[in-house]
C-alpha cells in the first residue's frame, strides 16, 4: 500500500484544532449540517454552541479568511468575498486583568472596546494581505501598499496613511496598551479607540477601495466567548444585538457559557429575535455522526499519509455543494463499511464464542457456576450448564443461578429447550440473553488486567466518542499504532483485542484530563471517579438484576438540588463530563415528577469497565450525590462502602473498586 | 546580583541574622506553621500577605493592598532587611514582594523555604495511579498577575518556559486554557529532586503531557531546591531569545524554582508570568524536611 507505515499510524496524531493552525482548509471536512448554518444569510448573528470536541473552533477557523482565502484552496469564489470571516480567540489570561484594581468600571469597558478594535483591525489587515497574496479580489501586494486610511485620522491621527503606517500604529498601540494594563494607575491612560466604530470605519474603507468587496459583509467569529468576564460579555452581547451589515458578530461558546444575556443597556439578547443558535451537538447527532467520523478519518489518510485509493473523494469532502451526494444511502454505506473493516467489532455471538475459547475466562465461568450451585445446595453437574453451541446463554448462566427466583433445574430446562430450538426464556419473551449478556460479559472480564473486546469496533468507537471528534480521533490514533498492515487500505485491520486495549488506555488518559476542566477540575475528577466506581460496583452484583447501569437521577425529582449543586452540574455539562436528558421510566409518577437523568460520558466506560449503552439507571439520594460532588476522600470512601454493603459485594470486589479508583487524601 | 544559599535539616542551626521585617503567608500544615515561627523569631515586625486572584489584589492583616501600592506599603515599614517566608507565601506574593523590595532599593533580601517531609500519599496500591498527587483543591485557572501580563498570541513568536512539579495536569491546563504554542514551549524539571527518587514522580506526571501536547522546546534540569540555577537558566534563554519573541515563565513546580523564576521576572524586562493560582489542599504534605535560606544581594 502506498502511504508510509509510520505516516499511516500518525494520521490521527493531531486531534485538536489548535494544532492545525488558523488555516484548516486542507483538514476540514464540510459537516453534513453545513447548510443549516445559513452562511448566505448576511443579517443574522450566530451563536454556536457545543461540547468539547464537537468542532466549534475548527468550524470558526474554516469560516474565517484564514481558510477561505487559504493558499491551499484552488480558487476564491465570489461567495467567499461576499462574506469574509474574521476570527478572534479570546485571550482569557490578558483580558482577565481588565477589571477592578482601583480603576473604575467605565474605564475598563472603554479599554476592552479599545483592545477589541486593535485585535479585529489587525485581523482585517491580515485578511486583506491574504487576498493580496493570492491576487484575489483584484488585489495585489503592490496595490495594498497604497490602501489609503486617511479617513481614520478622526479616531487617531497615527492610524491615517497607507497600510504599513496603519500596521505600525496598531503595533505601537498594542505595546502601549499592554504596559498600561499592567500599571493602570501609574501610567497615563491611552486614548482609547472607539471600539466597533473604528472597525466599521476600516471595513468601509476596504469596501470603498476594493471593488470586489463593495457588496461584502464581514462576519466576526469570537471563539471561547465563555472566557470573557461578565461585563465583557455584556458589551459583546450589545454588539451582537445591534449587528448589521457590513459587520455581523457571531460567537462560539461551550454549553452554559453565557454568564449573562444582558447588554450594556436595559435590553437582553434573545434567541431567534437577536441571533440564531446552532447547537453543533444536536446537528452532529441528527446528521450521521458515524459517517462524518469515517470521512474525517479517511481525509486524514489522504492528507497525512497520501493513501490511495480511498472510499471517499477528498474534493467532495471539502465542497459544500456536495452535501446531497454525501447523504445518499449507497455512499454512506460504503464509507462506513470501509471504516468498519479497519476497526472491526464483534457481534454478541462472536464475543461469546471468543470468551468461551479463552482459557482464563472459561475457568472463571466454570468457577462461578460451581459456586452458584453450591450456594443453592444443588447436586447438578456444573458442566451441564456449559453449552459450547450456545455460548451467549452459557455466559449468562452464573447470573441466573445467583437469582433467588430461578432454580438450577429451571435454568437447565431452559437451556435444553434452547438447544432443542423450542420456546425458551433465553431468546423468547423473557429475553434473558438480550437483557443480561453484556453485563455478564463485563463481569467475566472484570478481574483481569485486560480490556474486554466489547469496547472494540468502529461503531463502538463512535459511541464511546459520543459526538466528540477529538475522542474519536484519539481512539483511532492509539489503535492504528497496533494496526496490521497489508497491501492496501482494505487490508488494514486493527484486531478487536488491540482496539479494546487502546480504548482502555484512551479512557484512562481522558479521565486524567478532567482535572484540567476549569476551576472545579479537581472536584469534577473526584466526582467522576466516585460515580464511575459506583456504577462499576452496581454492575458487579452477581445477579445482574439491573445490568449495564451507567446513568443516574437524583431522587426527589426537580427542585431537590440547591444552587451549589446546580452550579456543579452546570460545570459538569459545560465540560461534557455529564449529559442531561429528561427522565424516562419514572417508577411511580404519582409521587415523583419527571426530572433529569445524568449520563456519564461514555468515553470513561472502558476505564471503569462498565457499559456505554444507555440501559439501566441508578436513582441516587441527594445526600449521596452531594458526597460525590463535594465530599472529601473519607466521605466518598464511606459512600462506596455503603453501596458495597447494600449490594452485598464481597471484600475482594469492594476493595478493588474502593482502592482502584478513589483518591486518598491522607 | 549575588546568591547565597544555606541549608540544614535543623532550622535551629540556620543563622540568618536579624531581619527587620518578615512577610509571611498562610500556614496550612505543620511545615508552614514551623516556618512561620522561624520567620517571626528573627523579625520584630511580621506582616501577612495573601494574594486574591479573583480580585487581583493583596490583603494583609490591616486590609486590602492594591498590587501597585505594595512598594509604598513596604516602604512605610522602613525595612533595611527583609525576610520572605516562602513556604507559606504563594508565587504571586513572592513575585510582588520581591518587586516591591527592588523598587524601594532594598539591597539584601532573604527567603526561607522548608521542604516537605513527604507529599500527600499517592494511591500506591494501584500502579496506574501510583504517582498521582492530591496537592491542590480548586485551581482558579491561569489568570495574569498585574505587572507581568502580556497579550498571548499563539501565532506570534513566543518562548515559554515551564518549571514543572508533581501535578502534570497543571501543565496540561496551561495548553488547554492559554493561547500558547507548544512548539515554543520548554520544560524545566527539578533534578536532583528534594529526595532521591522523587524526580520519577515529576517525570511520570509531566512526560505524558509533554508528549501528548507535543512540547517541542526542549527539557532543562535544575536541582529542585536551587532557585539560582533556575534564574541562570532563564537568563541564558532570555538573552538568546529573538527580540521579537514574547518571553514567559510558568513556575508551577517547586517553590525554590518559583523563587528563581520570580527573581528573574523582576530583574529582566518584558517577562510574562503564567500562573494558575491553586488553592493548596490542607495537610497536603506531612512532616518537615530540609530548611533553606536564600539570600540575594542586589548590585548598586
Amino acid at each position: 500500500m502506498n502511504g508510509d507505515h509510520i505516516a499511516l499510524q500518525s494520521v490521527c496524531t493531531k486531534n485538536r484544532a489548535e494544532e492545525l493552525g488558523l488555516d484548516v482548509w486542507r483538514e476540514f471536512v464540510v459537516p453534513l449540517f453545513f447548510d443549516k448554518l445559513d452562511i448566505a444569510d448576511a443579517a443574522k448573528p450566530r451563536v454556536i454552541v457545543g461540547g468539547r470536541g464537537c468542532g466549534k473552533t475548527m468550524l470558526l477557523r474554516y469560516l474565517s479568511h484564514h481558510s477561505s482565502f487559504s493558499p491551499n484552496r484552488p480558487k476564491v469564489s465570489e461567495n467567499d468575498l461576499r462574506h469574509p470571516g474574521l476570527y478572534w480567540k479570546v485571550d482569557t489570561h490578558f483580558l482577565g486583568l481588565l477589571e477592578k484594581r482601583g480603576v473604575e468600571d467605565h474605564i475598563w469597558e472603554s479599554a476592552f472596546a479599545h483592545f477589541f478594535a486593535i485585535v479585529v483591525c489587525t485581523d482585517i489587515m491580515v485578511c486583506l494581505e491574504n487576498l493580496a497574496e493570492r491576487g484575489a479580489a483584484g488585489l495585489t501586494n503592490e496595490k495594498l501598499r497604497f490602501f489609503d486610511l486617511s479617513s481614520l485620522r478622526f479616531y487617531d491621527p497615527a492610524l491615517a496613511g497607507p497600510l504599513p503606517t496603519f500596521r505600525a500604529a496598531l503595533q505601537r498601540r498594542t505595546r502601549e496598551f499592554q504596559a498600561w494594563v499592567n500599571n493602570p494607575r501609574k501610567l497615563p491612560e491611552p486614548i482609547f479607540l472607539a471600539g466597533k466604530d473604528v472597525v466599521l470605519a476600516l471595513i468601509q474603507e476596504a469596501k470603498r477601495q476594493i471593488p470586489a468587496l463593495a457588496q461584502s459583509t464581514f462576519f466576526l467569529y469570537i471563539d471561547e466567548y465563555e472566557n470573557l468576564r461578565e461585563y465583557q460579555q455584556k458589551i459583546v452581547n450589545t454588539w451582537l444585538k445591534h449587528s448589521e451589515p457590513p459587520l455581523i458578530f457571531n460567537i462560539a461558546t461551550k454549553r452554559n457559557g453565557m454568564k449573562t444575556r444582558q447588554t450594556v443597556g436595559d435590553e437582553s439578547i434573545t434567541d431567534i429575535a437577536d441571533y440564531r443558535t446552532h447547537d453543533l451537538d444536536d446537528y452532529l447527532s441528527e446528521n450521521n455522526f458515524k459517517l462524518f467520523a469515517a470521512e474525517i478519518l479517511f481525509l486524514r489518510f489522504a492528507t497525512m499519509a497520501q493513501v490511495k485509493p480511498l472510499p471517499v473523494n477528498v474534493d467532495t469532502l471539502r465542497d459544500p455543494e456536495e452535501l446531497a451526494n454525501r447523504r445518499s444511502p449507497e455512499y454512506i454505506s460504503s464509507v462506513v463499511a470501509a471504516a468498519q473493516s479497519i476497526f472491526p467489532g464483534l457481534s454478541q455471538s462472536e464475543l461469546a464464542v471468543r470468551s468461551l475459547a479463552d482459557k482464563a475466562i472459561r475457568r472463571k465461568l466454570e468457577e462461578e457456576i460451581l459456586n452458584a450451585l453450591k450456594q443453592k445446595r444443588s447436586g447438578l453437574d456444573p458442566n451441564a450448564f456449559i453449552r459450547p453451541d450456545h455460548p451467549e446463554a452459557t455466559i449468562i448462566v452464573p447470573a441466573l443461578l445467583a437469582r433467588k427466583k430461578h432454580s438450577p433445574e429451571e435454568i437447565l430446562r431452559e437451556l435444553d429447550a434452547l438447544a432443542a430450538s423450542e420456546t425458551n426464556r433465553f431468546t423468547g419473551k423473557a429475553d434473558w440473553i438480550h437483557n443480561n449478556f453484556i453485563g455478564c460479559l463485563l463481569q467475566l472480564y472484570a478481574p483481569y488486567n485486560r480490556a474486554c473486546p466489547f469496547y472494540a469496533g468502529f461503531d463502538t468507537f463512535v459511541q464511546l466518542a459520543s459526538l466528540n471528534l477529538r475522542y474519536f480521533l484519539e481512539l483511532c490514533h492509539k489503535s492504528l499504532k497496533r494496526a496490521v498492515l497489508g497491501s492496501g487500505l482494505l487490508s488494514l485491520v486493527v484486531p478487536p483485542e488491540e482496539q479494546a486495549e487502546c480504548a482502555r488506555q484512551a479512557s484512562t488518559e481522558f479521565l486524567r484530563e478532567v482535572r484540567t476542566f476549569g476551576h472545579l477540575g479537581n472536584r469534577l475528577h473526584a466526582f467522576v471517579l466516585t460515580l464511575g466506581s459506583t456504577f462499576a460496583m452496581a454492575n458487579r452484583r452477581p445477579t445482574q438484576s439491573e445490568a449495564e447501569i451507567n446513568h443516574f437521577s437524583v431522587q426527589g425529582g426537580p427542585g431537590v438540588l440547591d444552587e451549589r449543586d446546580e452550579e456543579f452540574f452546570r460545570e459538569s455539562t459545560k465540560w461534557s463530563v455529564l449529559t442531561e436528558e429528561p427522565e424516562t421510566k419514572i417508577k411511580d409518577p404519582a409521587i415523583q415528577a419527571a426530572g433529569t437523568e445524568w449520563i456519564l460520558a461514555p468515553i470513561y466506560s472502558p476505564y471503569f469497565h462498565i457499559s456505554f449503552r444507555k440501559r439501566k439507571r441508578l436513582d441516587l439520594a441527594v445526600e449521596d450525590v452531594r458526597v460525590m460532588c463535594t465530599g472529601d476522600y473519607s466521605a466518598r470512601r464511606d459512600l462506596l462502602k455503603k453501596f458495597m454493603e447494600k449490594w452485598r459485594l464481597g471484600p475482594p470486589d469492594g476493595q478493588r473498586d474502593l482502592f482502584a479508583n478513589i483518591e486518598e487524601d491522607t | 546580583m549575588r546568591w547565597r544559599m544555606r541549608g540544614d535539616v535543623d532550622g535551629a542551626k540556620l543563622d540568618c541574622g536579624r531581619c527587620e521585617v518578615a512577610i509571611v503567608g498562610t500556614a496550612i500544615d505543620r511545615r508552614g506553621r514551623t516556618a512561620m515561627e522561624f520567620a517571626q523569631s528573627v523579625s520584630p515586625v511580621t506582616k501577612q500577605l495573601v494574594y486574591d486572584p479573583g480580585n487581583l489584589r493583596l490583603t494583609s492583616g490591616e486590609g486590602v493592598i492594591q498590587c501597585d501600592e505594595l512598594s509604598e506599603w513596604l516602604d512605610r515599614l522602613h525595612p533595611r532587611s527583609l525576610i520572605l517566608e516562602a513556604t507559606t507565601l504563594g508565587l504571586p506574593e513572592i513575585l510582588l514582594s520581591v518587586n516591591a523590595a527592588i523598587e524601594i532599593g532594598l539591597r539584601r533580601l532573604t527567603l526561607l523555604y522548608v521542604e516537605p517531609g513527604e507529599y500527600n500519599a499517592p494511591r500506591e496500591e494501584v500502579a496506574v495511579h501510583r504517582r498521582e498527587f492530591d496537592l491542590s483543591d480548586e485551581i482558579a485557572g491561569y489568570t495574569a498577575v498585574p505587572g507581568w501580563a502580556f497579550i498571548l498570541d499563539e501565532t506570534a513568536p513566543q518562548q515559554i518556559v515551564f518549571c514543572v512539579g508533581y501535578e502534570g495536569h497543571r501543565l496540561d491546563q496551561a495548553f488547554e486554557q492559554l493561547n500558547i504554542n507548544p512548539d515554543h514551549s520548554s520544560v524545566v524539571l527539578g533534578v536532583p529532586a528534594f529526595r532521591p527518587g522523587w524526580e520519577m514522580n515529576t517525570f511520570a506526571n509531566n512526560i505524558r503531557i509533554m508528549r501528548e501536547r507535543k512540547v517541542r522546546g526542549g527539557v532543562g534540569f535544575c536541582a529542585a531546591d536551587n532557585p539560582a540555577a533556575v534564574f541562570d537558566l532563564l537568563a541564558d534563554r532570555y538573552r538568546a531569545a529573538n527580540a521579537r519573541q514574547q518571553f514567559f515563565v510558568a513556575p508551577i513546580g517547586t517553590k525554590p524554582h518559583g523563587i528563581g523564576a520570580a527573581l528573574f521576572a523582576c530583574v529582566f524586562d518584558g517577562v510574562g508570568v503564567l500562573y494558575d493560582h491553586p488553592k493548596r489542599r490542607a495537610d497536603r504534605t506531612n512532616n518537615v524536611g530540609h530548611w533553606h535560606l536564600f539570600t540575594i544581594e542586589f548590585d548598586e
